[in-house]
Protein backbone atom coordinates (compact mmCIF):
# COMPACT_ATOMS: atom_id res chain seq x y z
CA UNK A 1 0.00 0.00 0.00
CA UNK A 2 1.85 3.46 -1.04
CA UNK A 3 1.97 6.64 0.97
CA UNK A 4 -1.22 8.12 -1.04
CA UNK A 5 -3.67 5.50 -0.14
CA UNK A 6 -2.83 5.50 3.66
CA UNK A 7 -3.58 9.10 3.27
CA UNK A 8 -6.69 9.07 1.66
CA UNK A 9 -7.69 5.95 4.04
CA UNK A 10 -6.92 8.18 7.77
CA UNK A 11 -9.11 10.96 5.76
CA UNK A 12 -11.92 8.48 4.78
CA UNK A 13 -11.85 7.35 8.80
CA UNK A 14 -11.82 10.73 10.38
CA UNK A 15 -14.85 11.58 8.15
CA UNK A 16 -16.74 8.80 8.86
CA UNK A 17 -15.81 9.34 12.73
CA UNK A 18 -17.10 12.47 12.40
CA UNK A 19 -20.25 11.73 10.85
CA UNK A 20 -20.82 9.30 13.28
CA UNK A 21 -20.52 11.30 16.17
CA UNK A 22 -22.65 13.96 14.82
CA UNK A 23 -25.79 11.73 14.17
CA UNK A 24 -25.17 10.02 17.46
CA UNK A 25 -25.50 13.69 19.11
CA UNK A 26 -28.37 14.59 16.90
CA UNK A 27 -30.67 11.48 17.41
CA UNK A 28 -29.54 12.14 21.26
CA UNK A 29 -31.66 15.97 21.15
CA UNK A 30 -33.99 14.49 19.22
CA UNK A 31 -35.36 10.62 21.47
CA UNK A 32 -34.90 13.17 24.26
CA UNK A 33 -38.03 15.23 22.43
CA UNK A 34 -40.06 12.49 21.75
CA UNK A 35 -39.84 11.14 25.50
CA UNK A 36 -41.30 14.16 26.68
CA UNK A 37 -44.08 14.37 24.06
CA UNK A 38 -44.88 10.90 24.80
CA UNK A 39 -45.26 11.50 28.60
CA UNK A 40 -47.91 14.49 27.77
CA UNK A 41 -49.73 12.57 25.17
CA UNK A 42 -50.26 9.63 27.72
CA UNK A 43 -50.65 10.53 30.89
CA UNK A 44 -53.35 12.36 32.37
CA UNK A 45 -53.61 10.95 35.68
CA UNK A 46 -51.78 9.53 38.85
CA UNK A 47 -52.86 6.81 41.10
CA UNK A 48 -51.84 8.25 44.80
CA UNK A 49 -50.65 6.38 47.79
CA UNK A 50 -54.09 5.72 49.40
CA UNK A 51 -55.50 4.55 46.39
CA UNK A 52 -56.92 7.94 45.23
CA UNK A 53 -56.69 8.32 41.45
CA UNK A 54 -55.41 12.49 39.81
CA UNK A 55 -55.77 14.16 36.95
CA UNK A 56 -52.84 15.71 35.64
CA UNK A 57 -53.52 17.34 32.38
CA UNK A 58 -52.15 21.10 32.43
CA UNK A 59 -55.28 21.38 29.75
CA UNK A 60 -57.64 21.44 32.75
CA UNK A 61 -55.94 24.25 34.51
CA UNK A 62 -56.27 26.54 32.14
CA UNK A 63 -58.88 29.62 32.24
CA UNK A 64 -61.55 28.97 30.18
CA UNK A 65 -64.41 31.79 29.58
CA UNK A 66 -68.20 31.66 29.16
CA UNK A 67 -69.45 34.99 28.84
CA UNK A 68 -68.16 36.71 31.79
CA UNK A 69 -68.08 33.49 33.89
CA UNK A 70 -64.30 32.39 33.70
CA UNK A 71 -63.70 28.81 34.88
CA UNK A 72 -60.09 28.10 35.71
CA UNK A 73 -57.89 25.32 37.53
CA UNK A 74 -60.39 22.55 37.26
CA UNK A 75 -59.15 19.24 39.41
CA UNK A 76 -59.94 16.00 38.83
CA UNK A 77 -60.09 12.85 41.52
CA UNK A 78 -61.65 9.65 41.85
CA UNK A 79 -61.87 7.78 45.34
CA UNK A 80 -63.56 4.20 44.94
CA UNK A 81 -66.65 4.98 43.03
CA UNK A 82 -67.04 8.29 43.23
CA UNK A 83 -65.25 10.96 41.03
CA UNK A 84 -65.15 14.58 42.10
CA UNK A 85 -64.56 17.60 40.00
CA UNK A 86 -63.78 20.54 41.28
CA UNK A 87 -62.79 24.15 39.59
CA UNK A 88 -62.54 28.03 40.83
CA UNK A 89 -65.13 29.91 38.79
CA UNK A 90 -64.93 33.50 38.95
CA UNK A 91 -67.77 36.46 37.21
CA UNK A 92 -65.13 38.78 35.62
CA UNK A 93 -67.98 41.19 34.31
CA UNK A 94 -68.66 44.21 36.00
CA UNK A 95 -72.43 43.24 37.20
CA UNK A 96 -73.68 40.92 39.26
CA UNK A 97 -74.41 37.13 37.26
CA UNK A 98 -77.42 35.04 37.86
CA UNK A 99 -77.71 31.64 38.56
CA UNK A 100 -77.54 29.88 35.50
CA UNK A 101 -76.91 26.38 34.29
CA UNK A 102 -73.38 25.78 31.63
CA UNK A 103 -72.89 22.75 29.92
CA UNK A 104 -69.15 21.10 30.67
CA UNK A 105 -67.69 18.62 28.07
CA UNK A 106 -65.22 16.51 29.37
CA UNK A 107 -62.70 15.24 26.80
CA UNK A 108 -60.43 12.51 26.33
CA UNK A 109 -57.17 12.47 24.84
CA UNK A 110 -58.66 12.19 20.99
CA UNK A 111 -60.86 15.01 21.74
CA UNK A 112 -64.05 12.85 22.11
CA UNK A 113 -66.74 13.58 24.54
CA UNK A 114 -66.34 11.59 28.04
CA UNK A 115 -69.31 12.80 29.45
CA UNK A 116 -71.44 16.12 29.41
CA UNK A 117 -72.69 17.87 33.15
CA UNK A 118 -74.65 20.50 33.21
CA UNK A 119 -74.09 22.19 37.15
CA UNK A 120 -75.79 25.17 38.22
CA UNK A 121 -73.60 28.00 39.01
CA UNK A 122 -74.74 30.13 41.83
CA UNK A 123 -75.29 33.92 41.89
CA UNK A 124 -71.82 36.12 41.58
CA UNK A 125 -71.15 39.58 42.01
CA UNK A 126 -68.50 41.39 40.15
CA UNK A 127 -65.26 39.57 40.70
CA UNK A 128 -66.71 37.13 43.29
CA UNK A 129 -64.74 33.31 43.30
CA UNK A 130 -65.66 30.16 44.54
CA UNK A 131 -64.86 26.66 44.31
CA UNK A 132 -67.53 24.80 42.52
CA UNK A 133 -67.62 21.03 43.42
CA UNK A 134 -69.50 18.02 42.10
CA UNK A 135 -69.67 14.33 42.39
CA UNK A 136 -70.66 11.29 39.99
CA UNK A 137 -69.97 7.81 39.32
CA UNK A 138 -69.13 8.63 35.69
CA UNK A 139 -64.81 8.35 35.63
CA UNK A 140 -63.75 10.88 34.20
CA UNK A 141 -60.64 11.41 36.05
CA UNK A 142 -58.65 10.59 32.36
CA UNK A 143 -60.01 13.78 30.96
CA UNK A 144 -57.08 15.78 28.82
CA UNK A 145 -59.17 18.94 28.23
CA UNK A 146 -62.90 20.43 28.35
CA UNK A 147 -65.15 22.75 27.17
CA UNK A 148 -68.16 24.85 28.26
CA UNK A 149 -71.07 25.72 26.66
CA UNK A 150 -74.98 26.60 26.36
CA UNK A 151 -76.77 23.72 28.02
CA UNK B 1 22.66 -10.77 0.57
CA UNK B 2 18.90 -11.07 1.06
CA UNK B 3 17.40 -7.55 1.32
CA UNK B 4 15.40 -7.58 4.62
CA UNK B 5 12.04 -6.44 3.45
CA UNK B 6 10.79 -3.63 6.54
CA UNK B 7 7.06 -3.05 6.79
CA UNK B 8 4.89 -0.32 8.99
CA UNK B 9 2.82 2.70 8.38
CA UNK B 10 4.91 5.85 7.16
CA UNK B 11 5.32 9.03 9.58
CA UNK B 12 2.19 11.10 7.74
CA UNK B 13 -0.16 8.18 8.53
CA UNK B 14 0.56 8.29 12.02
CA UNK B 15 0.43 11.78 12.23
CA UNK B 16 -3.01 11.77 10.71
CA UNK B 17 -4.14 8.79 12.92
CA UNK B 18 -2.69 10.86 15.98
CA UNK B 19 -4.75 14.09 14.37
CA UNK B 20 -8.14 12.05 14.41
CA UNK B 21 -7.61 10.65 17.86
CA UNK B 22 -7.00 13.99 19.36
CA UNK B 23 -10.09 15.36 17.45
CA UNK B 24 -12.15 12.49 18.13
CA UNK B 25 -10.94 12.86 21.87
CA UNK B 26 -11.91 16.22 22.03
CA UNK B 27 -14.95 15.61 20.87
CA UNK B 28 -15.84 13.31 23.37
CA UNK B 29 -14.27 15.18 26.24
CA UNK B 30 -16.49 17.70 24.67
CA UNK B 31 -19.86 16.02 24.62
CA UNK B 32 -19.11 14.68 27.85
CA UNK B 33 -17.11 17.46 30.65
CA UNK B 34 -18.94 20.17 28.16
CA UNK B 35 -21.28 23.04 29.46
CA UNK B 36 -23.58 21.46 27.42
CA UNK B 37 -22.04 17.79 28.14
CA UNK B 38 -23.49 14.71 29.32
CA UNK B 39 -23.00 14.81 32.68
CA UNK B 40 -23.80 18.48 32.58
CA UNK B 41 -27.51 17.79 31.07
CA UNK B 42 -27.38 14.52 33.49
CA UNK B 43 -27.31 16.50 36.62
CA UNK B 44 -29.90 19.61 35.23
CA UNK B 45 -32.53 17.01 33.97
CA UNK B 46 -31.88 15.10 37.65
CA UNK B 47 -32.85 18.41 39.24
CA UNK B 48 -35.17 19.29 37.47
CA UNK B 49 -36.75 15.78 37.60
CA UNK B 50 -36.52 16.42 41.29
CA UNK B 51 -37.92 19.86 41.43
CA UNK B 52 -41.11 18.49 39.18
CA UNK B 53 -41.39 15.75 41.40
CA UNK B 54 -41.54 17.96 44.36
CA UNK B 55 -43.89 20.41 42.73
CA UNK B 56 -46.23 17.53 41.86
CA UNK B 57 -46.42 16.03 45.68
CA UNK B 58 -47.27 19.54 47.19
CA UNK B 59 -49.70 20.28 44.12
CA UNK B 60 -51.05 16.46 44.72
CA UNK B 61 -51.15 16.87 48.68
CA UNK B 62 -52.78 19.89 48.41
CA UNK B 63 -55.34 18.62 45.95
CA UNK B 64 -55.55 15.53 48.23
CA UNK B 65 -56.11 17.72 51.45
CA UNK B 66 -59.06 19.58 49.45
CA UNK B 67 -61.08 16.47 48.22
CA UNK B 68 -60.65 15.01 51.79
CA UNK B 69 -62.33 18.34 53.05
CA UNK B 70 -64.89 18.14 50.65
CA UNK B 71 -65.68 13.98 50.46
CA UNK B 72 -65.32 14.93 54.30
CA UNK B 73 -63.81 11.22 54.10
CA UNK B 74 -61.84 11.79 57.32
CA UNK B 75 -62.09 14.23 60.24
CA UNK B 76 -60.78 15.14 63.68
CA UNK B 77 -62.57 12.33 65.91
CA UNK B 78 -62.43 15.73 68.65
CA UNK B 79 -64.60 17.36 66.75
CA UNK B 80 -68.24 17.17 67.96
CA UNK B 81 -69.62 19.73 65.15
CA UNK B 82 -71.35 18.89 62.84
CA UNK B 83 -72.26 20.78 59.27
CA UNK B 84 -70.16 23.46 59.98
CA UNK B 85 -72.20 26.03 61.05
CA UNK B 86 -70.69 27.00 64.34
CA UNK B 87 -67.47 28.09 65.57
CA UNK B 88 -65.58 24.54 66.58
CA UNK B 89 -63.62 26.42 68.91
CA UNK B 90 -59.79 24.73 68.54
CA UNK B 91 -61.70 21.03 68.18
CA UNK B 92 -61.21 19.22 71.17
CA UNK B 93 -62.63 21.86 74.21
CA UNK B 94 -66.23 20.25 75.48
CA UNK B 95 -68.01 23.76 75.45
CA UNK B 96 -71.09 22.18 77.23
CA UNK B 97 -73.99 20.87 75.02
CA UNK B 98 -75.72 17.68 76.04
CA UNK B 99 -76.10 14.93 72.97
CA UNK B 100 -78.63 14.87 70.71
CA UNK B 101 -79.68 11.35 71.48
CA UNK B 102 -80.15 11.89 75.49
CA UNK B 103 -82.21 15.26 74.56
CA UNK B 104 -84.36 12.96 72.14
CA UNK B 105 -84.78 10.76 75.10
CA UNK B 106 -85.39 12.81 77.75
CA UNK B 107 -88.32 15.05 75.51
CA UNK B 108 -86.42 17.99 75.12
CA UNK B 109 -86.22 17.74 71.33
CA UNK B 110 -88.89 15.93 69.54
CA UNK B 111 -90.22 14.74 66.32
CA UNK B 112 -91.20 17.43 64.45
CA UNK B 113 -88.68 20.26 65.81
CA UNK B 114 -86.75 22.33 63.92
CA UNK B 115 -82.71 22.01 63.89
CA UNK B 116 -80.39 24.37 61.99
CA UNK B 117 -78.28 22.15 60.36
CA UNK B 118 -75.77 23.13 57.17
CA UNK B 119 -74.47 19.96 54.95
CA UNK B 120 -70.57 20.21 53.89
CA UNK B 121 -71.67 17.71 50.98
CA UNK B 122 -70.23 18.55 47.23
CA UNK B 123 -72.61 21.19 45.77
CA UNK B 124 -73.42 19.22 42.62
CA UNK B 125 -74.13 15.23 42.03
CA UNK B 126 -74.33 13.73 38.70
CA UNK B 127 -76.70 10.90 38.21
CA UNK B 128 -75.85 8.96 35.99
CA UNK B 129 -78.05 8.78 32.53
CA UNK B 130 -76.90 4.84 32.13
CA UNK B 131 -77.76 3.67 35.74
CA UNK B 132 -80.75 5.63 35.46
CA UNK B 133 -81.71 4.36 32.27
CA UNK B 134 -82.98 7.63 30.96
CA UNK B 135 -78.98 8.01 28.84
CA UNK B 136 -78.98 11.05 30.14
CA UNK B 137 -77.11 12.50 32.68
CA UNK B 138 -79.16 14.38 35.42
CA UNK B 139 -76.81 17.57 37.32
CA UNK B 140 -79.20 17.49 40.92
CA UNK B 141 -77.52 20.81 42.66
CA UNK B 142 -77.35 20.99 46.21
CA UNK B 143 -80.52 23.34 47.91
CA UNK B 144 -81.17 25.63 51.04
CA UNK B 145 -82.97 23.22 52.98
CA UNK B 146 -84.52 23.25 56.04
CA UNK B 147 -84.05 20.10 58.42
CA UNK B 148 -86.74 18.56 61.46
CA UNK B 149 -86.20 15.71 63.86
CA UNK B 150 -87.63 12.51 62.33
CA UNK B 151 -86.57 10.04 64.89
CA UNK B 152 -83.58 8.32 66.46
CA UNK B 153 -82.56 4.90 65.35
CA UNK B 154 -81.65 2.06 67.61
CA UNK B 155 -78.02 2.71 67.53
CA UNK B 156 -78.75 6.47 69.13
CA UNK B 157 -78.16 8.47 65.93
CA UNK B 158 -80.88 11.31 65.65
CA UNK B 159 -81.91 11.91 61.89
CA UNK B 160 -83.31 14.65 60.74
CA UNK B 161 -85.79 14.90 57.22
CA UNK B 162 -85.55 17.74 55.01
CA UNK B 163 -88.71 20.09 55.73
CA UNK B 164 -89.97 19.53 52.30
CA UNK B 165 -88.55 17.28 49.38
CA UNK B 166 -86.69 18.98 46.73
CA UNK B 167 -87.35 21.43 44.28
CA UNK B 168 -84.70 19.25 41.88
CA UNK B 169 -86.33 16.04 40.30
CA UNK B 170 -84.49 12.93 39.20
CA UNK B 171 -85.65 10.74 36.70
CA UNK B 172 -85.78 7.29 36.47
CA UNK B 173 -86.62 4.96 33.35
CA UNK B 174 -87.20 1.05 32.67
CA UNK B 175 -85.11 -1.82 34.23
CA UNK B 176 -81.72 0.06 34.79
CA UNK B 177 -84.05 2.94 37.17
CA UNK B 178 -85.36 0.15 38.75
CA UNK B 179 -81.84 -1.09 39.22
CA UNK B 180 -80.57 1.68 40.10
CA UNK B 181 -83.06 3.53 41.64
CA UNK B 182 -81.56 2.91 45.38
CA UNK B 183 -78.27 2.91 44.53
CA UNK B 184 -78.85 6.69 43.02
CA UNK B 185 -81.45 8.19 45.31
CA UNK B 186 -79.24 7.28 48.45
CA UNK B 187 -75.84 8.33 46.93
CA UNK B 188 -77.36 11.34 45.87
CA UNK B 189 -78.51 12.49 48.80
CA UNK B 190 -75.15 11.35 50.90
CA UNK B 191 -72.82 13.76 48.18
CA UNK B 192 -74.76 16.77 48.65
CA UNK B 193 -76.21 16.44 51.98
CA UNK B 194 -73.87 15.06 54.57
CA UNK B 195 -72.11 16.92 56.88
CA UNK B 196 -69.25 16.40 59.27
CA UNK B 197 -70.35 13.91 61.93
CA UNK B 198 -73.03 13.04 59.74
CA UNK B 199 -74.36 10.86 56.75
CA UNK B 200 -77.52 11.54 54.79
CA UNK B 201 -79.73 8.63 52.53
CA UNK B 202 -83.42 9.38 50.87
CA UNK B 203 -86.09 8.41 53.15
CA UNK B 204 -87.09 4.94 52.62
CA UNK B 205 -90.90 2.68 52.81
CA UNK B 206 -89.83 1.49 56.06
CA UNK B 207 -89.14 4.68 57.77
CA UNK B 208 -93.12 5.40 56.76
CA UNK B 209 -93.92 1.59 57.35
CA UNK B 210 -92.29 1.81 60.82
CA UNK B 211 -94.33 5.02 61.79
CA UNK B 212 -97.46 3.79 60.90
CA UNK B 213 -100.50 2.92 62.75
CA UNK B 214 -101.19 -0.51 61.69
CA UNK B 215 -104.36 -0.97 63.68
CA UNK B 216 -105.90 1.70 61.74
CA UNK B 217 -104.89 0.01 58.09
CA UNK B 218 -102.05 -2.29 58.05
CA UNK B 219 -100.17 -2.91 54.53
CA UNK B 220 -99.21 -6.59 55.59
CA UNK B 221 -103.49 -7.16 54.67
CA UNK B 222 -103.25 -5.13 51.50
CA UNK B 223 -104.66 -7.49 48.67
CA UNK B 224 -102.17 -9.90 47.27
CA UNK B 225 -99.62 -8.07 49.53
CA UNK B 226 -96.84 -11.17 50.40
CA UNK B 227 -98.47 -13.67 48.19
CA UNK B 228 -96.78 -15.39 45.39
CA UNK B 229 -96.98 -15.61 41.44
CA UNK B 230 -95.87 -17.62 38.79
CA UNK B 231 -96.38 -15.07 35.76
CA UNK B 232 -95.85 -16.33 32.30
CA UNK B 233 -93.91 -13.57 30.97
CA UNK B 234 -90.52 -13.58 32.78
CA UNK B 235 -87.92 -10.13 31.88
CA UNK B 236 -86.33 -8.84 35.04
CA UNK B 237 -84.40 -6.50 36.23
CA UNK B 238 -81.22 -7.80 37.23
CA UNK B 239 -81.19 -6.55 40.53
CA UNK B 240 -84.93 -8.37 41.36
CA UNK B 241 -82.81 -11.69 41.31
CA UNK B 242 -80.63 -10.36 44.27
CA UNK B 243 -83.71 -9.46 46.23
CA UNK B 244 -85.04 -11.14 49.33
CA UNK B 245 -88.13 -13.51 48.74
CA UNK B 246 -87.73 -13.51 45.59
CA UNK B 247 -86.67 -16.65 43.27
CA UNK B 248 -85.17 -16.54 39.57
CA UNK B 249 -84.22 -19.99 37.91
CA UNK B 250 -84.47 -21.52 41.37
CA UNK B 251 -82.42 -18.90 43.34
CA UNK B 252 -83.30 -17.08 46.14
CA UNK B 253 -82.14 -13.52 47.12
CA UNK B 254 -81.18 -11.32 50.41
CA UNK B 255 -81.10 -7.79 49.54
CA UNK B 256 -83.98 -5.62 50.98
CA UNK B 257 -86.18 -3.51 49.05
CA UNK B 258 -84.53 -0.42 50.48
CA UNK B 259 -81.16 -1.76 50.11
CA UNK B 260 -78.21 -1.45 47.16
CA UNK B 261 -74.53 -1.23 47.15
CA UNK B 262 -73.38 -0.37 43.96
CA UNK B 263 -74.51 0.18 40.47
CA UNK B 264 -75.77 -2.90 38.22
CA UNK B 265 -77.53 -2.60 34.92
CA UNK B 266 -79.15 -5.12 32.56
CA UNK B 267 -81.90 -7.02 32.49
CA UNK B 268 -82.35 -11.11 32.22
CA UNK B 269 -85.16 -13.61 31.50
CA UNK B 270 -86.27 -15.78 33.61
CA UNK B 271 -86.44 -20.05 32.45
CA UNK B 272 -88.64 -20.17 35.88
CA UNK B 273 -89.53 -17.87 38.84
CA UNK B 274 -92.00 -17.33 41.75
CA UNK B 275 -92.72 -13.19 42.07
CA UNK B 276 -93.57 -11.96 45.34
CA UNK B 277 -96.19 -9.45 45.68
CA UNK B 278 -93.87 -6.38 47.97
CA UNK B 279 -96.61 -3.56 46.62
CA UNK B 280 -99.16 -2.08 48.63
CA UNK B 281 -100.75 1.54 48.36
CA UNK B 282 -102.92 3.80 50.69
CA UNK B 283 -104.55 7.13 50.76
CA UNK B 284 -102.84 8.40 54.33
CA UNK B 285 -104.34 10.47 57.07
CA UNK B 286 -103.21 11.59 60.39
CA UNK B 287 -105.06 8.60 61.51
CA UNK B 288 -102.78 6.37 59.76
CA UNK B 289 -99.34 7.33 61.77
CA UNK B 290 -98.60 6.92 65.34
CA UNK B 291 -98.06 10.80 65.85
CA UNK B 292 -99.88 13.30 63.31
CA UNK B 293 -96.73 14.68 63.19
CA UNK B 294 -95.64 11.58 60.73
CA UNK B 295 -98.37 12.44 58.69
CA UNK B 296 -97.16 16.48 58.08
CA UNK B 297 -93.75 15.05 57.63
CA UNK B 298 -94.27 12.70 55.29
CA UNK B 299 -97.61 14.64 53.38
CA UNK B 300 -98.69 17.63 54.35
CA UNK B 301 -95.07 19.53 53.68
CA UNK B 302 -94.69 17.35 50.44
CA UNK B 303 -95.46 19.76 47.64
CA UNK B 304 -95.35 17.43 44.69
CA UNK B 305 -94.49 13.57 44.76
CA UNK B 306 -91.09 12.35 46.17
CA UNK B 307 -89.25 9.45 45.83
CA UNK B 308 -88.30 6.84 48.48
CA UNK B 309 -85.34 5.17 47.82
CA UNK B 310 -87.36 1.72 47.87
CA UNK B 311 -88.28 -1.17 45.10
CA UNK B 312 -91.40 -3.23 45.22
CA UNK B 313 -93.31 -5.47 42.73
CA UNK B 314 -96.60 -6.23 41.84
CA UNK B 315 -97.58 -9.37 39.74
CA UNK B 316 -100.28 -11.58 37.85
CA UNK B 317 -100.93 -14.62 36.05
CA UNK B 318 -99.14 -12.46 32.81
CA UNK B 319 -96.30 -10.73 34.13
CA UNK B 320 -94.48 -8.76 37.11
CA UNK B 321 -94.25 -5.18 37.35
CA UNK B 322 -91.14 -3.18 38.49
CA UNK B 323 -91.58 -0.37 40.97
CA UNK B 324 -89.98 2.49 42.79
CA UNK B 325 -91.42 3.40 45.68
CA UNK B 326 -93.23 7.32 46.00
CA UNK B 327 -94.98 9.48 48.05
CA UNK B 328 -97.50 12.59 47.50
CA UNK B 329 -99.38 14.43 49.65
CA UNK B 330 -102.39 11.96 50.16
CA UNK B 331 -100.75 8.59 50.48
CA UNK B 332 -98.01 6.39 49.45
CA UNK B 333 -97.99 4.71 46.06
CA UNK B 334 -95.28 3.59 43.67
CA UNK B 335 -94.28 4.51 40.16
CA UNK B 336 -93.94 1.78 37.18
CA UNK B 337 -91.10 1.80 35.20
CA UNK B 338 -90.26 -2.19 33.90
CA UNK B 339 -93.17 -4.95 32.76
CA UNK B 340 -92.19 -8.38 32.49
CA UNK B 341 -93.71 -8.36 28.46
CA UNK B 342 -90.49 -5.84 28.05
CA UNK B 343 -92.61 -2.17 28.15
CA UNK B 344 -90.13 0.66 29.71
CA UNK B 345 -91.58 3.90 31.12
CA UNK B 346 -89.81 6.71 32.94
CA UNK B 347 -90.95 9.12 36.19
CA UNK B 348 -89.83 12.15 37.62
CA UNK B 349 -90.23 12.99 41.23
CA UNK B 350 -88.18 15.04 43.78
CA UNK B 351 -86.35 13.61 46.45
CA UNK B 352 -86.39 13.34 50.58
CA UNK B 353 -82.99 13.18 52.28
CA UNK B 354 -82.80 12.07 55.81
CA UNK B 355 -79.91 12.68 57.89
CA UNK B 356 -78.17 10.40 60.46
CA UNK B 357 -76.75 12.22 63.55
CA UNK B 358 -73.44 10.92 64.67
CA UNK B 359 -74.07 9.81 68.61
CA UNK B 360 -71.35 12.33 69.42
CA UNK B 361 -73.32 15.71 67.95
CA UNK B 362 -74.37 17.91 70.94
CA UNK B 363 -77.18 20.41 70.79
CA UNK B 364 -77.48 23.96 72.63
CA UNK B 365 -79.63 24.21 74.78
CA UNK B 366 -78.32 27.32 76.00
CA UNK B 367 -79.31 29.24 73.05
CA UNK B 368 -82.43 31.82 73.72
CA UNK B 369 -85.06 31.53 72.42
CA UNK B 370 -84.08 28.49 70.90
CA UNK B 371 -87.08 25.59 71.30
CA UNK B 372 -86.73 24.01 67.56
CA UNK B 373 -90.86 25.58 67.19
CA UNK B 374 -90.19 26.59 63.88
CA UNK B 375 -87.04 27.19 60.87
CA UNK B 376 -86.22 31.07 63.35
CA UNK B 377 -86.19 29.16 66.69
CA UNK B 378 -84.49 25.76 65.09
CA UNK B 379 -82.45 23.82 67.71
CA UNK B 380 -78.73 24.80 67.45
CA UNK B 381 -76.08 21.96 67.17
CA UNK B 382 -72.81 22.78 68.71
Amino acid sequence: MNKSKIVLLAVVVVIVALIVVIVIVANGGKNEENNVQNNEVENYSTVLDDGTKVNTSEKLKEAKMYGNIQISNMRIAKQEEMTVIMADIQNTGESVLARQKVKITMLDENGETITEITPEIRELQSGEVYTFSAGMTEDVVNAKDYTIGEP
Amino acid sequence: MRERRERGITLIALAVTIVVMLILAGVTIDITLGDKGIINKAKEAAEKMNSAVEQDEAELNELLNELNEVMNSEWDSNIEIPGGNNETGGGGEDSGGESAGDLFDDGTIQPGDYVAYTPTGLESYVVNGNNSGTGMNQTVTKEDLKWRVLDKTQDGKVRLISANPTESTVKLQSADGYNNAVYLLDELCNTLYKGENATAKSLKIEDIQNKMNLSVWNYNNAASYGSTFNPSNKQYPLIFAQEMGQTVNGRSGSLDLSEQTSAMTGKGTASSWTVRYTYWNNSMGASNYVSPVYHELFHTAATGTYWLSSRCVGADSDGAYFYVRRVTSGGVNAWDLFFSRGLELSHTSRVRPVVYLESNVKIDTDVAGANGGSPDTAWVIK
